[in-house]
């Protein structure tokens, strides 16, 4: 049971019960408010929070659409649900929002990154049809640093999948468009 | 254009580097002197490097050439966001408009500028000179959106007849010509309709706009918002179906499931009945039943059985027969997801809303033992759920076989603590459960064993448990054995859970309890605390290690708060832009909003005036020091004044889940009240600030700078007078009554007591300061007239406030000779000698700043006028004082200052317990650390004190 909803500024105050997961701090941690209003003031459509019926935030995703002729694409900047809210199919639940927004754009896939050794969220991923199209090496800035899987999903109007065809050669980030 | 290359000295700045970019900028100089963007780098480097009066030099050369260069300009403009001199960025670009008003660029940089001011009458004018200009459709609406924007800033009256109506015409004279076409626009419309009441006519453009098509809309927008706008229309018969509709496409979204039995509640209060044709509508709550039952047959989601749940709910409300029993709902609810950790958060939820009316009296309570009420369905589920964990779990075995099994257990425990099944227990049997619980605990680990390190261990809740249970104990009991039981437990999980917040969160709050604050702080910084959670989560740390003297660690956080505060400031307005330019107009009045919330925030007041209390307290060892720091303060009072109305609340309760219901209902009312004593801690500390730096303008500088008498107070100073402010120091006191403070750290996840409580429980320490105070007025006028000599005051300085320190000490320490027995009263006690200390601090530095050149000048006038009058008796007293306080701070202050261990007989009762595998001791060992950490960095700043009355 679960409210679907547009995130608001307001939600900002509210919202540690998913941001002080470990895991949601590495993309925030540089940018701060900002990083979320960019979002907020330039993809709203994109930004939506869930929220159980007691009024918990139980997660929420954000992300964008960008990108030029065949390579226009939705994004997943990042997608975090509570801990205590899992098992429940949020994750599934936004992606699929944030899907139906990108195919409505009229845009040929969705793409995210993940880290290599997040065993869990890339097994999710590949269940929602994800696959992985290329390695990008030492995306994540850390001790190590730390290669991302960018992960992709065709939509509809990429009939032929070719935007899912997967590299065969890793790639540095600087050399991602 | 810049006619000289920049970019190096640009790429400097935006790495940080403002030294190079400062040398850079002045070899370009060098090459070409006059280059008005590379002056504007400069005063930009030199903003960053902290010399801003350099700065604001070349800033103001620049502007009266009236620039019209994007980059100067656009420089310029960063430099007066840093300055925060948000006009002069309007200015500037009003001048380059003169010049040139045909330029595009430069008139879309004026309507941001006007952005940034929050002047929505201005934005207009801009925006609509810019689609003169250049008519394109984006300016338009920009134009629209301002006068939108007018209307929500100005008064209900004068937003219905004058600027809705203006906006609206002017969206229908561009639709005359155009049609409504992009998002943006339409968006804009219907904001504009809805704020009008114009339901009807909203729905209508939603029929017929190409909005359904438009691309970016989130899922159901459409028809949901068409909906919505027919609830306000009472058209429930439509907005019930296409309810329908959509709870058949999702049939999770809870939002949608309340909107439908709305509307049935509409259906019902109308008297509707169908008429011919008119079927697919839900009129009665027993349609209702059917429709969500056939959602619950289709797939096994939470949404349809909790709806179903709040059928029932308004069914036996209505006195409607049902002949399904709630309780067989509520059992196939944990029978589907009681093996999901969320199965508890959501039946405590339903269980909660069965409930008695709001108006019940447990909810009017605050403080008190409370009687928790239980559904009167919660018995027979409560045991409905015992049968079935009986009947699946192996009768060799006390624990779960697997974690499903162990979440069902403990949704079960978790609901019966909550409804109250385990109040009542004995002592003993409490013990007992808390044995359990921790059994559960350490057997459900291995179901967690290959988590990462970033997961919680799925077990936890049996320690929360414990934690409820233990805590329950120290209040029936009063043994602290439990609260340090309760720590050692949690410190302990928190080694299996590395990142459970909830843990720590938990920690934070017990070691305030028992004023081992630095050991919270330990704990905190593992949660990384950062950007906005400053705002919400902050408060748990500031405030608790200021009031037990640890101020150097309470000043790292203050420092980072006010970095976010200043940041944000200027992010806020940055992204109030980019809405213009994106079209997000929905989100503006939002952020607006949201901006007004940070920028009035409570927990943002309070660490700027705890910043200056601390510069005035701890930096200043000499009386070089004061007066530097009393001047700069006066300065900065005067340039960034605190908001003293309309604070906001803005700390994050949500983040605390309470165990029970009876403390659950509590919350808000807590944290109301915990509200307005943190106010009028501020408010009493924020007057304090502008009194002790009110000596400076009014007194010192007066006096001694300018060598000149300064008759009135206040004359030189914009800030109200000393007088005026201890009057309303005195009124805020005398309109408290300390009984009615909320003393209790109970329920844990409420907000706690304020500082509030011990600030009266240590009233005298303020009076004294008060008394001190008025001296400076007092000697202010013997300069004027030195045989007006006042016996009482000659007194205060003679001898009453030196007994009367000596007597607050005294008190200290008999009051305290035998607290070290307790946890609780140590933290009285840290709290106690954090007043003490302070007030000597004050003390000391009205005496150095303010009293000490007076009665110098005192001195010189009564040597010159030949007087040797009892003016000479004022200066005795005033010796005498100084020298009195020189020696109770040495022999008196310091040695009352130090803090025996903890009784061994307190960490033997917590052994006694044996709960945790590891030692309670280490618990208690950083709790002792903590303590000895706040007594030194309060005889620290009693030393420093004394040193500063010993350089008179």
């Amino acid at each position: 049971m679960t409210t679907v909803r547009p995130f608001t500024c307001d939600d900002m105050f509210r919202f540690n019960n998913v941001n002080l997961d470990p895991l949601t701090e590495t993309l925030d941690v540089q940018y701060g408010l900002a990083f979320y209003l960019q979002y907020l003031s330039h993809w709203p459509e994109y930004f939506q929070v869930a929220e159980a019926p007691n009024g918990d935030l139980m997660g929420y995703i954000m992300g964008k659409s960008e990108g030029h002729g065949e390579n226009w694409h939705g994004h997943v900047t990042a997608l975090s649900v509570s801990m205590d809210y899992r098992r429940l199919g949020l994750a599934a639940t936004l992606m699929a929002g944030l899907e139906a927004v990108s195919e409505k754009k009229w845009a040929y896939f969705v793409d995210l990154f993940v880290r290599v050794s997040n065993k869990v969220a890339v097994d999710m991923y590949t269940r929602l049809g994800y696959c992985v199209y290329r390695r990008v090496l030492e995306y994540y800035s850390g001790d190590p640093d730390e290669d991302a899987f960018d992960m992709r999903k065709a939509l509809s109007r990429d009939t032929a999948k070719k935007s899912v065809v997967p590299l065969t050669h890793p790639v540095r980030p600087e050399d991602l468009e | 254009m810049c006619g000289i290359p920049c970019n190096g000295c640009a790429d400097y700045l935006d790495n940080g580097n403002n030294k190079k970019a400062l040398q850079e900028a002045e070899k370009l100089l060098k090459k070409q002197k006059d280059s008005q963007c590379a002056r504007a780098l400069k005063a930009l480097a030199l903003i960053r490097l902290g010399r801003i009066e350099d700065s604001e030099a070349i800033l103001a050369t620049i502007f009266d050439e009236s620039p019209v260069d994007d980059s100067t300009l656009q420089t310029m403009t960063i430099c007066y966001r840093e300055l925060h001199k948000l006009e002069m960025i309007v200015k500037i670009y009003e001048g380059a408009v003169k010049k040139e008003p045909r330029n595009e660029e430069l008139l879309s940089h004026l309507f941001m500028a006007h952005v940034r001011m929050e002047d929505y009458k201005s934005q207009n004018i801009v925006a609509m000179k810019l689609y003169k200009l250049r008519p394109k459709t984006p300016y338009y609406f920009w134009g629209i959106m301002s006068i939108f924007m007018q209307a929500v800033a100005s008064k209900v009256e004068l937003s219905k007849t004058m600027y809705l109506p203006l906006a609206e015409k002017m969206i229908k004279k561009y639709m005359e010509e155009n049609d409504l076409e992009a998002e943006a626009e339409i968006q804009l419309y219907l904001m504009l309709l809805e704020r009008m009441e114009k339901y009807e006519e909203a729905l209508k453009v939603l029929d017929n706009s190409p909005l359904k098509d438009v691309t970016g809309c989130y899922l159901d927008y459409v028809p949901l918002r068409k909906a919505e706008l027919m609830m306000k229309l009472n058209w429930w018969d439509k907005a019930n179906r296409t309810f329908k509709e959509l709870l058949s496409n999702t049939p999770d979204q809870w939002s949608y499931h309340l909107k439908y039995l709305d509307t049935i509640a509409g259906l019902q209060e109308s008297g509707w009945t169908p008429g011919e044709g008119e079927g697919g509508v839900d009129h009665t709550y027993p349609m209702a039943l059917e429709f969500v039952s056939s959602l619950c047959a289709r797939q096994p989601t939470r949404g349809p059985y909790l709806a179903k749940i709040e059928v029932l709910r308004r069914m036996a409300q209505a006195n409607i027969s049902i002949d399904e029993p709630l309780v067989e709902t509520l059992f196939t609810f944990y029978q589907l997801f009681g093996h999901k950790p969320g199965c508890y958060l959501d039946l405590s939820f339903a269980l909660d809303s069965l409930d008695l009316p709001a108006s019940s009296p447990v909810l009017s309570q605050v403080g008190g033992v409370l009687s928790s009420v239980t559904p009167p369905v919660c018995p027979q589920l409560f045991d409905r759920i015992h049968t079935s964990l009986q009947s699946t779990q192996d009768p060799a075995s006390k624990f779960p076989a697997d974690m499903n099994e162990m979440q069902r257990h403990l949704c079960l425990i978790q609901l019966r603590l909550y409804f109250g099944d385990y109040d009542s227990l004995s002592p003993e049997d409490k013990m007992g459960m808390v044995r359990e619980m921790m059994e559960r605990y350490q057997h459900g680990l291995q179901f967690g064993k290959d988590l990462l390190a970033t997961d919680y261990q799925w077990s936890d809740n049996y320690c929360f448990l414990a934690v409820g249970l233990l805590l329950d104990l120290w209040q029936q009991t009063g043994s602290e054995s439990h609260l340090v039981q309760t720590i050692s437990l949690l410190e302990q999980a928190l080694q299996h859970s590395p990142s459970n917040f909830h843990i720590k969160l938990m920690l934070v709050k017990l070691y305030n309890l028992v004023g081992a604050c630095g050991a919270s702080h330990s704990v905190g910084k593992t949660l990384d605390i950062k950007h906005i959670q400053q705002e919400t989560l902050g408060y748990l740390f500031c405030q608790p290690l200021l009031s037990v003297g640890l101020s150097s660690m309470a000043g790292q956080l203050i420092a980072t708060s006010q970095r976010f505060f200043t940041s944000n400031h200027k992010d806020t307005l940055d992204y109030l832009i980019s809405c213009y330019k994106f079209g997000s107009f929905n989100k503006i009045p939002e952020l607006v909003t949201f901006r007004k919330k940070l920028s009035n925030s409570l927990h943002s007041a309070m660490v700027t005036t705890e910043q200056r209390l601390h510069e005035l307290l701890s930096e200043t060892q000499s009386q070089q020091d004061v007066s530097r720091v009393l001047a700069n303060l006066d300065k900065d009072l005067q340039k960034r004044p605190l908001y003293l109305e309309d604070l906001s609340d803005n700390r994050d309760l949500s983040i605390f889940r309470p165990w029970k219901k009876g403390d659950r209902a509590m919350m808000p009312r807590l944290k109301t009240k915990s509200f307005e004593e943190e106010v009028l801690w501020f408010k009493l500390r924020h007057l304090l600030v502008q009194a002790l730096v009110g000596m400076v303008d009014n007194h010192h500088t007066g006096a001694v700078r300018n060598g000149e008498l300064q008759a009135t107070n206040g004359a030189t100073s914009q800030l109200p007078s000393l007088q005026d402010i201890i009057g309303q120091i005195r009124s805020h006191l005398a309109a408290v009554d300390p009984s009615q403070l909320n003393h209790s750290y109970l329920p844990l996840q409420a907000p706690g007591p304020s500082r509030l409580v011990g600030f009266f429980r240590n009233l005298r320490c303020c009076q004294l300061v008060l008394q001190v105070l008025e001296l400076g007025p007092y000697l202010l006028r013997l300069q004027e007239d030195a045989t007006k000599l006042e016996e009482e005051l000659e007194q205060r300085m003679k001898s009453e406030i030196l007994d009367d320190y000596k007597g607050l000490v005294e008190s200290f320490k008999n009051k305290h000779q035998e607290c070290h027995q307790s946890l609780e009263q140590t933290r009285l006690l840290l709290e106690d000698a954090t007043h003490l200390v302070e007030t000597y601090a004050m003390v000391a530095l009205v005496v150095v700043g303010c009293l000490q050149p007076l009665v110098k000048r005192l001195r010189g006038t009564n040597r010159k006028n030949k007087k040797k009058n009892q003016g000479g008796d004022t200066s005795d007293n005033f010796t005498r004082l100084c020298s009195g306080l020189t020696q109770l701070g040495s022999e008196n202050l310091l040695p009352a200052l130090r803090l025996g261990p903890l009784p061994a007989t307190l960490s033997a009762a917590v052994e006694a317990l044996q709960l945790t595998e590891g030692q309670p001791t280490g618990v208690i060992n950083k709790m002792e650390a903590s303590y000895q950490q706040s007594m030194k960095e309060l005889s620290d700043l009693a030393q420093l004190k004394l040193k500063l009355l010993q350089s008179l």
